[in-house]
């Protein structure tokens, strides 16, 4: 197990990247403005990569680089290039209806990060991890993912759903690059892709949407509630 | 026997998705698809009774059957036979005779996708499987061109990618659970997780996994396929 055995410098770089990673997903929360939510995406992205490689480096695992530069590629330039031209299509600027104010998200956020650090911190005493970078990798991981949940019921603007879909599945990445960097290559290859793919149907539908129902605000679908 | 019919429910999906695409006239298309789903069924006819209590593996093990997904691929290929049936006449009431060849192709890829899911050995590969069921199911709810379908194509996709990526994150969670078992890297297969499971820590999936390994080892039927 390569967090076992992790030197000081590694542990407190992972730690680094990690909250970095976390702070930039508050930085969505705490927006009302796409392009916003767009760079803290793509610098998370960025982060993840320099993440996959630091786990690269100090794990021995070359085939990371080649994911930290996949991920680069993927979700660093062509996922940003791909939502933004979304965005200026759309010729949409900012959430105008919100159901919770960003100051009351931020808030509501940090009580997630609480959550998730109290689970984490359970379940890395029972495997005797509890001084180690997976207590603070399992914080992440799952607090990304309730974050990511919470701007997928708040925000009713089709790009900050997208943008949800993507922390949720950023914050997995995360996790699973500190915690089970020796996972066979092919499944993170292939998570790279079907987010490509994902976003290409996103693109569909987006456009879509907006020839058929006229607006891409998610308020306006409610021809068919239970 | 089991080898062919498992070869015979997958490949004739496959062939009528080529098929449609290649050929792209409705009725051969609407055809093609009633037979292959024909094939289908028939061909899961069987299987229960011809699989025993062990599971059998093909083509070096990616390939797995047992009961449960035996059953399952029956259920499936049930709904895959009627469904197609009724497609006939519902899309010619829809009078997109020039698209349809799309419609087919895709209904005949989600009837592969869904065949093919139960089968996996490979834990990564399962959840691709499933990944590649929801992508192409997107389509096909957004295939007709009103807002209504647009709607349900949206609600379809954001409630099942968050759903998919919980899925992604409980695969995470299991091999490292199992990473302190065998190691940083191994193969994620069914067996080896069910042979890992009594040695695992409890603390992730106490209530699932480990009690059930606990109840099939005490029943004597691991020492089985280990």
């Amino acid at each position: 197990m390569l967090i076992q055995h992790l030197g000081p410098l590694a542990s407190s770089l992972f730690s680094l990247l990690a909250i970095a990673s976390l702070l930039l997903s508050f930085v969505m929360l705490g927006s009302r403005w796409l392009k916003n939510y767009l760079y803290a995406f793509a610098a998370e992205s960025w982060i993840i990569a320099a993440l996959s490689a630091a786990v690269g480096y100090y794990g021995n695992y070359p085939e990371l680089y080649l994911i930290a530069m996949l991920t680069l590629l993927f979700r660093g330039l062509l996922l940003p290039y791909l939502i933004w031209r979304i965005i200026r299509r759309l010729n949409v600027g900012r959430e105008i209806h919100v159901i919770l104010q960003p100051s009351t998200s931020l808030v509501v956020g940090a009580f997630f990060v609480m959550f998730a650090l109290s689970v984490s911190f359970r379940v890395a005493t029972a495997f005797q991890l509890e001084m180690t970078v997976a207590v603070l990798a399992l914080t992440v991981m799952l607090s990304m993912k309730l974050i990511g949940f919470l701007m997928l019921a708040v925000r009713h603007e089709a790009i900050s759903q997208i943008l949800g879909l993507l922390v949720l599945e950023n914050g997995i990445f995360l996790g699973s690059q500190i915690l089970v960097p020796g996972m066979p290559l092919l499944i993170e290859l292939v998570i790279l892709f079907d987010l490509l793919i994902i976003v290409a149907c996103f693109g569909v539908l987006v456009g879509y949407l907006l020839t058929h129902v006229g607006s891409t605000s998610t308020l306006d679908l409610k021809r068919l509630v239970g | 026997m089991l080898g062919a019919l498992l070869l015979a429910l997958s490949l004739a999906p496959l062939v009528a998705l080529v098929g449609c695409l290649i050929v792209r006239r409705p009725r051969i298309c609407e055809a093609l698809n009633v037979v292959a789903s024909a094939v289908s069924f028939l061909c899961a006819l069987p299987l229960p009774f011809l699989v025993d209590g062990s599971p059998s593996l093909f083509w070096s093990d990616y390939i797995i059957i047992d009961r449960t997904s035996a059953w399952v691929i029956i259920c499936t290929s049930i709904v895959y036979f009627l469904a197609s049936i009724y497609a006939v006449g519902y899309m010619r009431m829809l009078k997109e005779d020039e698209r349809l060849f799309r419609f087919y192709a895709l209904f005949a890829g989600f009837g592969l996708t869904t065949l093919a899911g139960p089968l996996m050995n490979s834990v990564g590969i399962y959840w691709i499987a499933i990944e590649l069921t929801t992508l192409v199911s997107t389509f096909l709810v957004a295939f007709e061109r009103v807002a209504e379908s647009m709607e349900a194509a949206w609600k379809y996709i954001m409630a099942v990618s968050a759903g998919i990526s919980l899925a992604l994150l409980g695969t995470v969670l299991f091999y490292w659970c199992g990473s302190f078992v065998l190691g940083p890297t191994y193969q994620m297969t069914w067996a080896v997780l069910t042979d890992a499971a009594p040695k695992m820590n409890p603390t992730l999936f106490d209530p699932c996994v480990s009690a059930r390994a606990r109840r099939l080892r005490d029943q004597g039927r691991i020492g089985a396929h280990a």
